[in-house]
């Protein structure tokens, strides 16, 4: 199962070189030409029957997660985190440092009955929280792992009632759909660039230069985005909702999505009987704000799994969501013209 | 060490909240039941395995290890999937956003993850303040049918199970405490047939601990010993948490001193720990503190009582710590007390 697979594989900012083996080992048979860039963008050419357009579809491959920063003398390790995570999701977490080999590790902190009464009613604070590998001094570790490693949450991919669980989904989930869309094989009116790129928690970054050496008339972002359809929020919050199929972003921190392009994926999708969502909500950004800028502009649209417990060691998503969205993006490769009019401008 | 690892792994995989431990102690009443001459359930669940003495007197002593862990119940059905707990035990709420704890339900277990808001979407009010209990929901990710089917008011609920070998002798996983100190009693069983001894040993495995030390306090009753001794675990060192208050993994065991303990039985720990080159280190504690010791002492007209510590991190949270020394040289303090019992005390221990 490939969701399982990418779900599994560690890939933090920076760090996306397993995924990105992974997924050129899967794809190479399936690809007319490829690029891995300065930055370590996975570029995948499909031709097109005609080169006169250029489309673009994108995943990122990297994950929130953590960094080494310090070791101390004790064998305790200090972190910073890589992408927006809460503390609040941390404590008493196992994780792996990815050194020189895999290290185990647990995120400690105090226990309840040696706590001060304001700091039982306080939050977290990400300075207080740290990694402990069982490793009594610096020494030994020193030899093993340094400042920079990357560190990810160890949460194995399971199925969790009706739904799947497991870390990384933003945005695993995108390069799931891509690798299995792009293994149908099938041919698209125009030239195709599948991009697996890097560094999008950091700042949208590695889509930024993939968007620049293609210069794309027209792309699509895939993405793992917020659900949080949960009784403890109010329903006008939740942004999308498990189950309700993919969702198509109407605006985000970084953009405002064309209304001609809405349009065409949401015909799309109900003259396929594809369920849909918008997302109801502005929720943070990604790769389509750099991409829409890239060259004279691109008319871009996202299209998100939803996943509830973003940016934490373990997030759920739905099957259906996932079927869905696998159909959709078929559809998007197989109807390209669909998003063209007859003169060849985006319709 | 191998096998004690793989039966520690196995003794905190198995769920066993307070009121709910009758599977950990099925797992350690076939363990033991070799090695003992006799084994038996009290009242309340906790399960008393004697292994008899050699000598005429047959005085008793009673070794307690509490084996429920900390977790919470299920106390309502939200509908949609979504479950809400209550804690069995002092756990801080704190370390629950984001943990997959499991319902463990009549027939089959069920997984959930404890609900959090993602950054994008938190306010600041919310960031400021944590999630009580009343507002934390968990996620079973289960649609209607199954959900009614499989969730019930009152199931345990339990961490999920995490059990690794960590560096530097070090071993993190759930509810180490206390079946950490349950492995010590067993693998003091094992080893006392090796060795010829006058005293008769009763191993406790007492339920209830996390709520008041009523498993132990029951079966000191039954049981009437001479002495006894509890094992449990102390707060070890960790970076935010130092000596005095805390006390260094693999280092020397701790033994408990104050009023909750019989100074000669202290006197006797200390020696046999001595005369056998073990490691041993005062824990000084002004109160009873909650162990199966507070209870012990107080049974029918007082049991002389010791306590002896494994050095534990991240107490009554899903990853606890321990280091295998530690576990070692506890097994090694017990049967250093066998043997100065039978020596010192052979017609059973004088409080005088």
């Amino acid at each position: 199962m490939v969701i399982r697979t990418l779900s599994n594989l560690p890939g933090v900012s920076g760090h996306e070189e397993p995924v990105r083996e992974y997924l050129w080992e899967e794809s190479r048979a399936f690809i007319d030409n490829h690029w891995i860039d300065s930055m370590g963008n996975l570029i995948l050419l499909k031709k097109g029957t005609s080169c006169s357009k250029k489309v673009m579809m994108l995943a990122h491959m990297d994950e929130v997660g953590l960094m080494v920063r310090h070791i101390e003398k004790k064998g305790t390790i200090r972190f910073s985190t890589l992408g927006g995570i809460e503390p609040s999701v941390l404590a008493a977490k196992p994780v792996i440092i990815h050194g020189k080999e895999n290290i185990p590790g647990v995120i400690g902190m105090k226990p309840i009955h040696l706590q001060a009464p304001e700091e039982i009613k306080s939050p977290l604070k990400k300075d207080s929280l740290y990694i402990d590998t069982g490793h009594a001094s610096d020494e030994e570790l020193k030899r093993l792992t340094q400042p920079g490693d990357p560190i990810t949450f160890d949460t194995p991919f399971a199925p969790l009632g009706q739904l799947w669980k497991g870390k990384a989904f933003d945005d695993r989930a995108g390069c799931a759909i891509l690798l299995e869309t792009l293994k149908m094989n099938i041919q698209p009116a125009y030239d195709t660039f599948f991009v697996f790129c890097v560094q999008e928690e950091v700042g949208l970054r590695g889509s930024r230069i993939a968007a620049q050496r293609i210069e794309p008339d027209l792309a699509f972002v895939f993405e793992g985005t917020t659900a949080c359809d949960i009784p403890l929020v109010d329903p006008h919050r939740w942004t999308t909702q498990l189950g309700q199929g993919p969702a198509f972003t109407i605006a985000h921190h970084g953009l405002v999505f064309q209304a001609s392009i809405l349009q065409s994926l949401s015909t799309l999708a109900q003259e396929n009987q594809i369920p849909f969502q918008w997302k109801q909500k502005i929720a943070g950004g990604n790769d389509s704000t750099p991409i829409s800028k890239a060259g004279v502009g691109c008319i871009t649209g996202s299209i998100s799994l939803p996943v509830r417990y973003i940016h934490s060691p373990a997030s759920l998503m739905s099957p259906k969501d996932y079927e869905a969205t696998l159909r959709l993006s078929e559809l998007i490769l197989r109807k390209q013209s669909n998003f063209f009019t007859h003169d060849g401008r985006l319709s | 060490m191998a096998d004690e690892k793989q039966l520690l792994n196995d003794l905190c995989s198995i769920s066993g909240i307070a009121g709910r431990e009758h599977q950990v102690i099925e797992k350690i009443s076939q363990t033991v039941a070799p090695w003992t001459d006799e084994t038996k359930l009290n009242t309340l669940g906790s399960l008393i395995a004697i292994k008899r003495g050699a000598g005429p007197e047959h005085p008793r002593l009673m070794i307690s290890t509490h084996i429920d862990e900390v977790g919470f119940a299920v106390s309502s059905r939200e509908g949609h999937g979504f479950v809400r707990i209550e804690p069995r035990g002092g756990i801080d709420p704190k370390v629950l956003p984001g943990q997959i704890l499991h319902i463990i339900g009549q027939n089959e277990t069920t997984p959930a993850v404890v609900c959090t808001i993602p950054p994008h979407l938190l306010l600041q009010e919310e960031r400021k303040s944590i999630l009580p209990y009343e507002k934390l929901l968990l996620d079973t990710g289960l649609d209607e049918d199954d959900f009614k089917k499989k969730i019930n008011i009152g199931d345990p609920v339990v961490f999920e199970p995490y059990f690794k070998a960590l560096g530097g002798k070090k071993i993190a996983g759930k509810s180490l405490d206390n079946r950490a100190s349950a492995l010590v009693s067993i693998k003091l069983l094992e080893a006392l047939q090796r060795t010829k001894h006058g005293w008769d040993i009763c191993c406790v495995f007492s339920t209830q601990e996390e709520v008041g030390a009523k498993g132990a306090e029951t079966a000191a009753y039954e049981v009437q010993p001479s002495c006894a001794i509890a094992i449990d675990v102390t707060f070890g060192d960790q970076p935010e948490v130092q000596e005095p208050k805390a006390y260094p993994l693999g280092k020397a065991i701790p033994v408990g001193v104050g009023p909750n303990f019989s100074k000669p039985l202290q006197k006797l720990i200390f020696s046999a720990a001595d005369e056998e080159g073990i490691k041993v280190t005062h824990e000084p504690m002004p109160y009873p503190a909650g162990t199966d010791a507070s209870s012990i002492q107080t049974i029918k007209e007082g049991i002389p009582t010791a306590l002896i510590s494994i050095p534990l991190r991240f107490m009554h949270s899903p990853l606890e710590m321990v280091d295998e020394n530690d576990i070692r040289s506890a097994v090694r303090l017990l049967q250093a007390v066998v043997k100065k019992l039978d020596h010192d005390h052979r017609e059973g221990f004088s409080w005088l």
